[in-house]
């Protein structure tokens, strides 16, 4: 599956620009999930490797990526990776769907993304549109991890913000704050019924 | 949405480091709470299960009243304070034991409260609450209940059900006050004389010696405050002056074992005041005279007004007044004052060249301080600048102010426990720093173990010590300009460096020092003021200003200060402690003396006569269910009348007598 969209490509960030964006390097890994009718598949691999195996998926599967690197060495269906796994935090990360009950709109998405930026102090580098809402990423500069158990504390705690900040705009959002965490990979499809 | 495309559109905001996220989570009252750095929380009771109770548990209800009063220990988290009791209420609605009113009521109380408790400058730093403090807490604390297991909910609430029945098992209660364990003076760090003083008078008083060698500390400080400093590194300079106050109840000896150490001092006073004698005798006759004639040439000159020999009568009378004015009478030497008001005390520095010790077995001195002579105003000053060395102004009756440009008080106190807890109620007394100048000790009480009849204090040890103070400080009360500085060695330089190293990260946080930051920032300052002294007591006051201080005595007067440190540890702690904490063990102990397994609230008032009305005796109660001294048991159906007075269960440990 390509990462071709069908916007002007000057505005688009495919997925291997995500991932240099999120500073994936080459003696770095990567996990890759997805699922297709019905059976969900792993695989961790070189992120130079990433978009190739992304680019051969079929284009009716859910395709998601592990934000933070994982251990290697490359491998297929043992896993994505545990927390404990997680090499690094290469970003924080707010998964903001847009449907009843969560944010009422697109609208309501982008100004808590807003809100979150005026907090941090800095706007995301890259928005992620999943097909079913944003997830906003701020890369970490030095996000190598020495203590798990920090670095989960860290990722929590910004995840409290991001509610405290949706409860703002009468929105609730996820719980899906956790370091192994795997948002959608730009430039595949969310097929309905996928998990997002 | 159905087959859309993921797309990524770049934004404009750059990478954050680890140290700025966690700033700006901090910034936006996003703490790092307990747990937080552990595995994944599995929900045990989702929230949307939850159910309200028709009636909040009398548990429940005395849990809530206890935070309208309840505050964290100084120096305690202020943020993890709060988020307890946000999942203790948030057990409480898991588990069915409080009302949706009183759940509600609850959560506006404790939100009133963090206002409250963070300007609260007794227990940190005052500061405002964050924008989503409360709100982070209310949530993460629905989250943290729902992942307990019914067993750790209900651990949550002292192990309360609605009935009581066979849950209403005591835990291992909770001590009411933090306990210290005080290690024994280190006696040997003491040069020869004074630690053989000691032990002996420790000896024939039956006393900790403890006792003995902060008064013999104070009685050096007596000879060398003023005359000497000590020079850490250029810019760091202290005087070596301290002020002291061992902390004993009434019939430990304390005026016993002050006296026999301080007499030296007294021996002194009489040597210096007779050796000045005639010269003090030959300008007060000096002056007497000139002022007869001053006063002649006044009333001659008032005699000539208006005629031809007026002028020369006047200039004849100003310049006859003039001399006599001139001539000064010189004071009679004192080192040693007790109970002195602020006004005597001020004008007694300023006579002594800014030197004075205050020397005395009880703690009148801080009634003084608190302002017993000066309408009930502290004047503080005095002390403050007398413990620093900062320039002092003396502000006189009928006379123009006198400047002390080096002030060097000596406090030598010992007082009683009660005494202790009065100066704790003195805001400004911690505020503006006094009780973070003192040197605490608790000496131990040998009440009854003494022995009687005990081996009094040897003449030659005796003779000993006496010669080595009375040099001291004859030696020094000569020593009339600027002070003396006395420097360190290489090596001491740096031990002090590493004691500074040692006790910098113990100042905040959880380190020990935190919660008395005042005094632990002045520690290093006392170990150093402590080892000027011990290296004067050892080497003399002729060959010690010349002589540099070693290492050797900095790791003396440190373990000195180790010593001090440990009580001031506990000093503070009782310094801090919350009058609800004062009343909660002063009814823990009606309590023991009731005998009884259990107690009605009708009970409690009427044996604790304190309480003179129910809501002063409530808070105290809600502590000692919090610690685990009390159960409340199932109150009866109401049949109508009065209503029954809540029961409670007593903790065998305190019919025990434990």
């Amino acid at each position: 599956m390509s990462s071709t969209t069908t916007d002007p490509a000057s505005t688009i960030t495919d997925f291997a620009e995500l991932l240099e964006t999120l500073g994936f390097t080459g003696d770095e890994f990567i996990s890759i999930g997805h699922e297709h009718r019905g059976a969900w598949r792993t695989a961790v691999m070189a992120p130079t490797d990433a978009a190739g195996y992304v680019a051969k998926l079929p284009e009716g599967a859910n395709i998601f990526f592990g934000v933070n690197p994982v251990t290697g060495p490359a491998r297929a269906n043992a896993g994505r990776g545990a927390e404990t796994d997680v090499t690094r935090l290469a970003a924080l990360w707010a998964d903001l769907d847009v449907k009843p009950g969560a944010c009422k709109s697109l609208h309501i998405a982008n100004a808590i993304i807003d809100d979150l930026s005026g907090l941090v102090g800095t706007r995301p580098s890259v928005i992620t549109h999943s097909g079913n809402g944003l997830h906003p990423y701020w890369p970490v500069d030095d996000g190598h991890i020495t203590d798990t158990g920090a670095a989960r504390a860290l990722v929590r705690r910004f995840g409290r913000l991001v509610v405290a900040v949706a409860g703002e705009h009468d929105a609730r959002v996820d719980s899906v704050y956790d370091l192994a965490r795997m948002l959608r990979v730009p430039g595949t499809y969310n097929n309905k019924g996928g998990t997002t | 949405m159905s087959n859309a495309q993921v797309i990524c559109y770049p934004d404009t905001g750059g990478p954050l480091t680890l140290a700025e996220i966690d700033d700006r989570l901090n910034e936006h009252g996003i703490y790092q709470q307990a747990g937080d750095t552990g595995p994944d929380r599995e929900e045990v009771a989702p929230p949307s299960e939850w159910t309200w109770a028709t009636e909040t548990s009398g548990y429940v209800a005395t849990m809530i009243a206890c935070w309208a009063t309840d505050k964290p220990e100084p120096g305690a988290g202020r943020n993890p304070w709060f988020y307890g009791k946000h999942i203790r209420l948030e057990c409480a609605h898991r588990l069915g034991l409080v009302t949706e009113a009183d759940y509600h009521e609850a959560k506006e109380l404790l939100a009133r409260r963090l206002p409250v408790i963070l300007h609260d400058p007794s227990i940190g730093i005052p500061r405002e609450p964050k924008r989503y403090e409360i709100a982070d807490m209310r949530k993460h604390a629905v989250t943290v209940a729902a992942a307990k297991t019914d067993e750790q909910a209900h651990a949550e609430l002292g192990g309360h059900t609605h009935d009581d029945g066979p849950a209403a098992v005591f835990d291992e209660p909770i001590p009411l006050t933090q306990t210290t364990q005080i290690p024994a003076f280190p006696v040997d760090a003491l040069p020869a004389p004074i630690a053989d003083m000691v032990r002996a008078v420790s000896e024939s008083t039956q006393t900790d010696p403890a006792m003995a060698a902060t008064s013999g500390l104070s009685t050096i400080s007596a000879c060398t405050g003023g005359h000497v400093v000590i020079e850490v590194r250029p810019g760091w300079r202290e005087p070596l002056n301290i002020y002291t106050v061992p902390i004993a109840a009434p019939g430990e000896r304390k005026s016993a074992v002050q006296a026999t150490m301080v007499h030296p001092i007294f021996d002194v006073e009489q040597q210096l005041g007779d050796a000045g004698l005639s010269a003090r005798l030959e300008a007060l006759t000096r002056k007497e005279v000139a002022e007869n004639a001053a006063e002649q040439s006044k009333r001659d000159a008032a005699r000539k007004a208006n005629t031809d020999g007026w002028d020369k009568a006047l200039a004849d009378a100003i310049g006859a007044a003039q001399i006599a004015d001139a001539i000064e009478v010189p004071s009679i030497p004192r080192i040693v004052a007790d109970d002195i008001t602020p006004e005597a005390a001020a004008s007694l520095l300023a006579e002594q060249g800014g030197r004075l010790a205050i020397i005395s077995a009880e703690g009148g001195i801080f009634d003084i301080i608190a302002g017993r002579y000066s309408g009930n105003v502290p004047n503080m000053d005095l002390w403050l600048k007398g413990h620093s060395g900062d320039p002092l102004k003396i502000d006189r009756k009928n006379r123009p102010p006198e400047y002390v440009r080096r002030p060097a008080v000596t406090l030598g106190l010992m007082i009683q426990p009660d005494v202790l807890r009065t100066i704790a109620g003195n805001r400004q007394f911690r505020g503006r720093g006094l009780l973070a100048r003192f040197l605490y000790a608790y000496p131990e009480s040998m009440v009854g173990h003494r022995r009687i009849a005990a081996t009094p204090v040897p003449a030659n040890v005796r003779e000993r010590y006496e010669t080595t103070i009375r040099d001291l400080a004859a030696g020094l009360a000569g020593w009339l300009s600027d002070p003396a500085v006395l420097t360190l060695t290489e090596a001491a330089g740096k031990a002090v460096i590493a004691i500074e190293t040692a006790v910098e990260p113990t100042l905040a946080g959880d380190g020990e020092l935190a919660p008395l930051a005042d005094w632990g920032s002045k520690y290093v300052g006392a170990i150093v003021r402590i080892a000027g002294m011990l290296h004067l007591a050892e080497h003399g006051f002729d060959a010690g200003p010349t002589t540099s201080v070693s290492a050797q005595t900095i790791h003396s007067a440190h373990r000195i200060g180790t010593y001090f440190k440990a009580c001031a540890i506990r000093a503070f702690s009782e310094i801090g402690t919350d009058h609800v904490t004062v009343d909660a063990v002063y009814l823990l102990d009606r309590i023991a003396r009731l005998c009884q397994d259990t107690v009605s609230e009708r009970d409690l008032m009427r044996a604790a006569k304190r309480f003179k009305k129910k809501d002063d005796l409530l808070p105290a109660i809600a502590r000692l269910v919090d610690h685990g001294y009390l159960l409340p048991l199932p109150s009866h159906r109401s049949t109508g009348g009065r209503p029954a007075s809540p029961v409670f269960k007593v903790h065998p440990i305190v019919t025990e007598g434990r």
